[in-house]
């Protein structure tokens, strides 16, 4: 006699439980969340390339041509064992046996005892793949292989801007074509939302660069790679409930969630953003050159982070809507783009006028903490210090180089007032991206206990991902 | 080939007059944000809005934070989801 629906599960769970604390369940078949309980060895096979877990547990790229490590996640040709171990032998037994005792089984066993399973391993990659494609993005497996680290001070193409700053996209690139950069040693939570919005960009790039270029014309086309970000729903939390009022001051009060997640995430949606920014600025530098030449000029800010440009700019919006747009760069591009800039300009007929405000970094740091508390966004201490120490050397360069091209006009907040400048504040050439790394990561130390957490580890995020201050 | 390559219209030449009215609107404004810095640090907030999140993102899984705590595994998931059904056939 055949036994019952309830006599079969009861078995089913007695598997379990007597098997649970003796063996520990190794998924061979990878779902989505096994990115989570990845072990280390184990080889994933994301959109952007496949990557293997450190000891230490960092997402480490296969090199074009290494065989995968042992515990592959790819299915084993021939016989194989099956998912899940001893336990996974034993459930699928079960399986097949109540396939066999309610037949007509509704669904296909999926796998027997001792068979390989019939399903290539879905791929941990985001689920932004699935998304309806524009067109396949352009893929080279060496290139995507490696992750993104530049020297922030090496100038390849001799203009004497340096070419990258260690987050963003390249200076003279606005992807696609190419990819969006992956940054080194993230944690598993920052890879995989990384990934989710580089994949999705690079399998959607011209309709999100037209979905920020709406967002940006309602502020008199102002492009920042910092609002970019909001497109990404886990920037946004668009689930929690809207942020309150400080009722003493009328400022926000961020929900405690979405300020944890825009001090976590900022640094890895960085690169992503500032290629969406990019490539939706140069959509309306097309439009642009259609206008009238009185119309044909935009604004360009650069200038440390936290150094007071983007509120400059929204402190007079006069300036903002003299113009047909306005590029605010973040600080964290190190001004590495301006010489884009400007080729793109010139290729199209419009004037730009280059701003720069030098700023004291040992003033701005603890503002840029502060900011923090009422924006959520944390900038890294590392990217921070890169911002004044090659920041001003960039722009010092690209204006002596192209001074009969543009506009400049140097402003300087650097003695607690403001000032408009001949020329670059000579202080400003002066400081030294490691001197002030290691100042500002003490700053950290310093502000730990009295900071949340999720500040702190927003600003000190660098460490891990480029290493200490020394 | 791209269009603007073809034609690139003359680049128009900076009025200083204008130059002279761009430096003297960035200094207030400066001014004005070394002034009241959270002011203008809480202007960032009011971009916020569902609105902005890109459709191409919307209906995927959110990527959570790991819950403190919360360490339920696979196994405990399925043990319990293993009850629940045993529970709902033991009144049949």
């Amino acid at each position: 006699m055949l036994p019952s629906q309830t006599e079969v599960l009861r078995d089913l769970q007695k598997i379990f439980f007597e098997k649970k604390s003796a063996t520990s369940v190794a998924p061979v078949i990878p779902s989505k969340t096994d990115r989570k309980v990845a072990k280390a060895g184990e080889v994933h096979h994301w959109k952007t390339g496949d990557f293997t877990k450190n000891k230490e547990g960092q997402w480490i790229p296969v090199a074009a041509g290494q065989k995968p490590a042992a515990k592959d996640t790819k299915p084993a040709a021939g016989p194989a064992k099956a998912a899940g171990g001893e336990i996974g032998k034993m459930v699928a037994k079960a399986q097949k046996d109540v396939a066999a005792m309610f037949p007509p089984a509704p669904k296909e066993p999926k796998a027997a005892a001792g068979a390989a399973p019939a399903e290539p391993p879905a791929p941990p990659a985001s689920p932004a793949a699935a998304v309806p494609a524009e067109k396949p993005p352009e893929k080279k497996a060496k290139e995507k292989s490696e992750f993104f680290k530049p020297d922030p001070t090496v100038d390849e193409n001799g203009d004497g801007v340096a070419d990258s700053a260690r987050v963003g996209v390249p200076g003279m690139e606005a992807p696609p074509p190419g990819g969006v950069p992956r940054l080194p040693n993230l944690n598993e939570r920052e890879r995989a939302i990384e990934s989710k919005f580089a994949d999705a960009y690079e399998h959607n790039a011209d309709s999100m660069a037209e979905e920020f270029l709406k967002i940006a014309s309602k502020d008199n086309y102002v492009f920042e790679t910092d609002a970019a970000k909001t497109l990404m729903p886990e920037w946004e939390r668009p689930d929690l409930p809207e942020d309150g009022k400080d009722p003493k001051t009328g400022f926000t009060v961020l929900h405690p969630e979405r300020a944890e997640a825009r001090a976590a995430l900022n640094t890895a949606l960085h690169g992503t953003a500032n290629a969406i920014a990019k490539k939706a600025f140069l959509k309306r530098l097309d439009e642009i050159k259609d206008m009238p030449e009185d119309k044909r000029k935009i604004l360009v800010t650069s200038g440390g982070v936290a150094g007071g440009k983007g509120s400059a700019l929204k402190a007079k919006p006069e300036l903002k809507a003299g113009v047909s747009a306005t590029w605010d760069a973040a600080g964290e591009a190190n001004a590495t783009e301006n010489p884009w800039v400007l080729e793109e300009c010139e290729k199209r007929g419009i004037k730009a006028t280059f701003l720069f405000v030098a700023a004291d970094p040992k003033q701005t740091w603890p503002g840029a903490v502060k900011r923090a508390k009422g924006i959520g966004r944390m900038v890294d201490a590392k990217v921070f210090a890169d911002s004044y120490g090659h920041g001003a050397k960039n722009f010092k360069a690209f204006h002596d180089k192209n001074k009969g091209k543009a506009a400049f006009v140097f402003a300087s907040s650097a003695d607690g007032k403001a000032t408009i400048t001949p020329d670059m504040d000579p202080a400003a050439l002066e400081v030294d991206a490691d001197e002030l790394y290691k100042h500002a990561s003490d700053y950290m130390e310093e502000q730990k206990k009295d900071l949340p957490p999720h500040i702190y580890a927003g600003g000190t995020a660098g460490r891990r991902i480029w290493g200490e201050a020394s | 080939m791209m269009k603007t390559e073809a034609k690139a219209p003359k680049v128009p030449k900076m009025d200083p007059a204008e130059k002279k009215e761009i430096e003297k609107l960035f200094k207030a404004g400066l001014e004005a944000a070394m002034k009241d810095p959270e002011k203008f640090w809480d202007m960032e907030n009011q971009r916020s809005g569902a609105s902005r999140v890109s459709k191409h993102l919307a209906t995927l899984p959110m990527v959570r934070a790991k819950e403190k705590g919360k360490s339920k595994g696979k196994q405990e998931s399925l043990v319990s989801e293993l009850n629940d059904l045993l529970d709902s056939v033991k009144d049949d």
